[in-house]
């Protein structure tokens, strides 16, 4: 039976967001005060300070062509990632003994933290775009195949039963089955690894190869201009949080589709 | 029609060797209803599974129109205790499911899901997805799914097991209906004596440990049926006999 939602009324957009915004507001206080009084490290910037910077850079424009080279070696890396991982996953979740074999593979990749691996990457590839893509493909790579995999294997076995009854080969189990079946969890995994995608691109930047926004963190630190530092880092979060939150849209709307 | 001949199953080997099914025998006559019922674990299932051709089988002979079983074919269709409905596709694309992979046109399909939409009484929900469907909704699409493929006999596992009693009710006298309109031969596996007795024209017991035929038992009600005969001394005293043979069973263990 369904349900009828009624739209969110401004009450309720209110109640949803009073509380976040309410912490906001203390945390920035909180930070304001501390900042200020003289207590904490001379290179942290108030709140205000960092405000003022922030205006400043937007207002500048430079900052525009070091997250436009940033982001695109994350799309990059990204789609990269997950045109290879998903048919590794589809076939890793469908035949078992391809996963025996592969597994152990995939359990390094999760365990290993990926800042060792970056000198590695620089000495092979140089301080290019290549390297970047590569940080970014293997930040992402391996959750989309353990999510892919993950959403054959959740399949309803009596389903595959079913097609198979009606006399469907592999090629229709895929079709009509498997795939449209693994397709929520599809989607989940693409939000889970455009979050990794961007962590790979700045730790990219900043540990190893100095380009795009890692390059202006660097610059801004070296150059003691905290609050500028701060206005950049509050960027990159906003970015962060609009992605995620264009991506759970992505999400949702798939495993509505297809559940 | 159908000819069972010495079947026998094993799961599993060597010192872990099961056998679910012990030498097998029945036949299954043309346009007849087999209900088939057990206690758990006497292969009912298994039993099944082999005749749709879904699972191999070890010993015997499996014969339909006296060729071997070797695979699923166009003249079974299963009704699955699950519904087994895909999540993604409409009523109608669900009933025709077995006709998109034989192939058959769009527009064809749209018209025969139409028509037996319409006989299991889902006219207007053709566009419907199954979540929007009670469960005794998704099973009549199950049904119209396995009717779709004009089958020669149906195979159905438990089809009504997951419904509440009152669907249950509703379901058997529609199926009572549907089946005097299609009569194709059907085997019907419930644990249900009186779902057994009320469908079937003989109902086949099986004993388990391991799954064997212990009786088969001829059902005297006329066709068409409805459920005035649960009422008859003749229901209570068939009942009664499976109950017997059943209860014994069960303590066995």
């Amino acid at each position: 039976m369904i349900a009828t939602r009624r739209p969110p009324g401004a009450r309720s957009l209110v109640r949803q967001w009073a509380p976040p915004a309410v912490v906001f507001v203390l945390l920035a206080a909180g930070w304001q005060l501390y900042a200020s009084s003289g207590e904490g490290n001379i290179l942290l910037p108030t709140f205000s300070g960092t405000v003022s910077a922030l205006v400043d850079l937007l207002r500048e424009g430079e900052l525009w062509r070091p997250l436009l080279l940033s982001n695109e070696t994350m799309l990059v890396g990204y789609l990269v990632a997950v045109a290879a991982a998903i048919p590794v996953g589809f076939l890793m979740g469908r035949f078992r003994w391809l996963d025996r074999s592969l597994d152990p593979w995939v359990a390094i990749l999760v365990a290993t933290p990926m800042a060792p691996l970056l000198p590695i990457i620089v000495i092979v590839l140089g301080l290019g775009i290549a390297s970047g893509v590569v940080v970014v493909f293997l930040f992402s790579f391996v959750y989309m195949v353990i999510n892919t995999r993950a959403g054959i294997r959740s399949i309803d076995p009596s389903l595959t039963e079913m097609a198979r009854s009606f006399g469907a080969g592999e090629l229709a189990r895929w079709r009509y089955v498997l795939i449209p079946g693994a397709m929520p969890a599809i989607a989940t995994g693409l939000r889970i690894c455009l979050g990794r995608a961007f962590a790979g691109m700045i730790l990219g930047e900043l540990l190893m190869f100095a380009r795009g926004i890692g390059q202006v963190i660097l610059d801004l630190h070296g150059g003691f201009q905290s609050a500028s530092l701060f206005a950049v880092v509050g960027i990159l979060l906003v970015e962060a949080l609009l992605l995620a939150a264009m991506m759970r849209v992505v999400e949702a709307r798939i495993t509505r589709r297809f559940f | 029609m159908i000819a069972v001949r010495s079947l026998t199953k094993h799961y599993g080997d060597g010192r872990e060797r099961m056998t679910v099914l012990d030498r097998v025998s029945f036949e299954v006559r043309e346009n007849e209803f087999l209900s088939v019922i057990g206690p758990s674990g006497c292969g009912k299932t298994t039993l099944l599974k082999i005749l749709a051709g879904l699972v191999p089988y070890d010993g015997g002979e499996v014969l339909i129109d006296g060729q071997p079983v070797r695979g699923p074919g166009p003249d079974r269709a299963v009704v699955f205790q699950s519904f087994a409905l895909l999540p993604w596709m409409s009523v109608s694309d669900n009933i025709s499911f077995g006709l998109r992979l034989r192939g058959v046109p769009a527009a064809r399909r749209q018209a025969r899901a139409a028509e037996l939409a319409a006989l299991v009484g889902l006219r207007g929900f053709e566009s419907h997805l199954p979540r929007k469907l009670s469960g005794g909704m998704q099973q009549r699409v199950g049904l119209a799914r396995a009717l779709a493929m004009d089958p020669e006999i149906l195979l159905m596992d438990e089809p009504f097991s997951s419904l509440d009693e009152q669907t249950r009710l509703v379901m058997q006298e529609q199926l009572l209906d549907i089946w005097q309109h299609t009569r194709t031969s059907v085997v019907f596996i419930t644990h249900s004596m009186e779902e057994a007795i009320l469908l079937g024209d003989r109902v086949m017991l099986l004993g388990r440990h391991p799954g064997h035929v212990q009786e088969i038992l001829e059902v005297p009600f006329e066709r068409p049926r409805d459920r005035g005969v649960v009422d008859s001394d003749e229901f209570q005293r068939l009942r009664d006999h499976l109950w017997d043979e059943l209860r014994g069973m069960q303590e066995q263990v």
